[in-house]
């Protein structure tokens, strides 16, 4: 019950803030079906990606598998115990979407909201058991030579058998969209007047229940193994770091335009970021291509909303920055204390720059398809927001390890505004 | 039947070969160490044994049973106890063994706790033991249901002079009602004290294999020293 009281509570927050930002279709003359259907689907697809990516860490990754891997365990049983933990421990997203979703029920759909709660459930029951089975089949995958030209093309710079692991997220994501996607149907008919269209909510669970019951006998075959193929991985990382050593890092040309004093605070900065959160910071180019996707619309209204998504983007990952510093052990402040401006300064730069692409990628796909001056309008918006989550980041550094603390509501209300003004400002 | 058997066993990291065709057969009722220097190959031989490192060629097999095809069946004979032991933190040492005896399917925990001198300490958190205590609850859960074979690898590094001496004894007791333990290490005292046999590795390869008894009074270490110096001589 503890778990659900901060995940709720946020929720309760958020949900004023969700409405005019998600679920803007809500009170307008047109049918609100399309709109239902377009919000529910979309939140359906955010909870089983976050099933797939917490499947991945509780059968692939876990810190059970080094006391476990040992021992003559069932690996049926413990990928099914896994899975289960992943639903008590997220058993709060469900009952978050529904609090979300509420408007819908309020603006007397009521028929409708519970078919979304419905697709909420079935999206995270088979997330949950679809990506579990995805996973596990990943780990024959990895090792299979049949997969090893596919899985070449498309590792990049990871070794092979991780490409296996990269990718499953997605194909769980393919799979278990399907019947999430049909459900999610039946939610719009229901909004149509059409009660029957309920029955389509089974779709999801019936997927679920079919992967679930493969997941013991892909276990069997597949648990143990992967503990030797993540030790192939993480030594064929290990071999790929020593070489490139710790010197390379994203932007790390940036420093040579900086005063040498600040320089070298940027330098660090960029070096530590790239090593300890290098999935945040190259993350705000999958936020900028997801606003420019969202703004590459010809409805007035796809410019905000674009922009909405960037400027979130954008205070999240500033929160790195409060990170660094509760990252350096206490000793190193007392006995090398650095000079507090060139550092701020030289952190806010690095922070500014890392946080570009999740503006300028929806700038340019506003530009596009809306005119410069909407385009302009962007820019100045999303810049806003890039300096009012540095200074804050910044600032909330010099509170050491509390930073965080300050950081994050300050954040959440502050960004969440700057996302309402960019949706409701007329962009 | 073999205890344990490596055949063909190479292992690479990328171009670096940790372990290059190895081929060792241990008995049951003997008492093996493994010796070698720091980058030797040991902890990687030791990780194909106990099923946490597939080999890249070759097979590993307990009691005839091949480790990685038949990963279940194979840890049914087999105690490990890894370079860096794994335990849950928020059980106690009794009832992390009573986990364990659960999972093996038996297994006298007391008995086991009395192995390694914890039983003053069982029912304390496991988050609360200092690095030594973890090494002798993690050797308790392997000798739990007294497997065929015991791994150890580097695991009488950090226990105190009497627990060294009081799990030497134990695992020699083991030994003489027919169980196999080996036991890698880079101490050459240790081996010295306790094993029938010993195999050195060096740069991966299998330098030495020979009974304790046989060697001459020169001594294990002035043996490892030589073909240490040999191996490297050759290489270079």
């Amino acid at each position: 019950m503890a778990q659900w009281l901060t995940p709720v509570a946020a929720g309760v927050v958020v949900a004023p803030l969700f409405k005019p930002v998600f679920l803007h279709f809500i009170g307008r003359p047109d049918p609100d079906a399309a709109g239902i259907f377009g919000v529910v689907i979309r939140l359906a697809l955010v909870v089983i990606s976050l099933f797939a990516i917490d499947t991945y860490g509780a059968l692939i990754r876990s810190e059970s598998r080094h006391v476990l891997a040992i021992l003559p365990v069932d690996p049926g049983e413990v990928a099914i115990e896994e899975l289960a933990d992943v639903a008590r421990a997220r058993s709060w997203v469900p009952l978050v979407a529904a609090i979300l979703l509420l408007p819908i029920g309020l603006d007397g759909q009521w028929l409708a909201w519970a078919g979304a709660v419905g697709v909420m459930l079935g999206a995270g029951a088979t997330g949950i058991a679809v990506s579990g089975a995805v996973h596990l089949l990943a780990i024959s995958a990895a090792e299979d030579p049949r997969f090893a030209g596919l899985l070449d093309l498309v590792r990049g710079s990871n070794p092979r058998e991780q490409a296996a692991f990269l990718w499953a997220p997605g194909l769980a994501l393919a799979l278990a969209g399907v019947p999430v996607v049909l459900a999610t149907e039946g939610v719009r008919r229901m909004a149509l007047g059409q009660p029957s269209a309920a029955v389509a909510l089974l779709l999801p669970l019936v997927a679920a229940g079919i992967a679930m019951w493969r997941v013991p006998g892909l276990a069997r075959r597949g648990w143990f193994r992967a503990s030797a193929v993540l030790a192939d991985i993480d030594a064929r990382y290990a071999l790929v770091e020593a070489s490139e050593e710790a010197t390379a890092a994203y932007l790390d040309w940036m420093p040579r335009f900086l005063p040498t004093d600040v320089a070298r605070y940027a330098l660090k900065d960029l070096r530590h970021g790239w090593r300890a959160r290098r999935t945040w910071i190259s993350g705000m180019w999958g936020v900028g291509v997801l606003a420019a996707m969202a703004s590459w619309s010809a409805d007035p209204d796809a410019p905000g909303r674009g922009l909405a998504i960037g400027i979130l983007g954008v205070w999240l990952t500033a929160s790195v920055g409060v990170l660094l510093e509760r990252d350096e052990p206490a000793f190193l402040r007392v006995w090398f204390p650095p000079d507090r401006v060139k550092r701020g300064l030289a952190r806010s730069v690095v922070l500014a720059s890392w946080l570009q692409p999740a503006v300028l990628v929806p700038v340019v796909a506003v530009s596009v398809r809306h005119g410069f001056a909407a385009g302009g309008q962007a820019l100045a918006l999303g810049e806003l927001a890039v300096c009012g989550a540095v200074v804050t980041a910044v600032a909330c550094t010099r509170l050491k390890d509390r930073g965080v603390l300050v950081y994050g509501p300050v954040a959440a209300v502050a960004g969440s505004a700057l996302a309402v003004l960019a949706t409701g400002g007329g962009l | 039947m073999s205890a344990v058997e490596f055949v063909g066993v190479r292992r690479t990291f990328g171009r670096v070969v940790a372990v290059d065709r190895v081929d060792l057969t241990l008995e049951r009722g003997s008492f093996v160490g493994l010796i070698g220097h720091n980058g030797a190959g040991k902890s990687t031989l030791m990780k194909t044994l106990i099923g946490t490192l597939a080999p890249s060629e070759g097979q590993v097999r307990v009691c005839g049973v091949d480790v990685h095809a038949a990963p279940r069946e194979a840890r049914m004979h087999v105690g490990a106890v890894p370079e860096e032991p794994a335990v849950y933190d928020y059980l106690t040492a009794r009832e992390f063994l009573t986990f364990v005896a659960g999972v093996r399917g038996g297994g006298d925990v007391e008995e086991a706790l009395e192995f390694t001198g914890l039983g003053e300490d069982a029912d304390r958190l496991l988050r609360e033991y200092s690095q030594g205590m973890r090494r002798k609850t993690a050797l308790a859960a392997a000798v739990l249901g007294k497997p065929d074979v015991l791994v150890l690898d580097e695991s009488l590094n950090g226990l105190d002079p009497p627990s060294a001496a009081r799990v030497k004894s134990r695992l020699r007791g083991l030994v003489d009602q027919g169980h196999t333990v080996i036991l890698s290490t880079h101490v050459v005292d240790t081996v010295q004290a306790v094993a029938d046999r010993v195999v050195m590795l060096a740069h991966g390869r299998v330098v030495a294999d020979e009974q304790m008894s046989e060697l001459g009074d020169a001594g294990l270490e002035a043996l490892f020293l030589e073909r240490l110096k040999q191996t490297r001589d050759e290489r270079a």
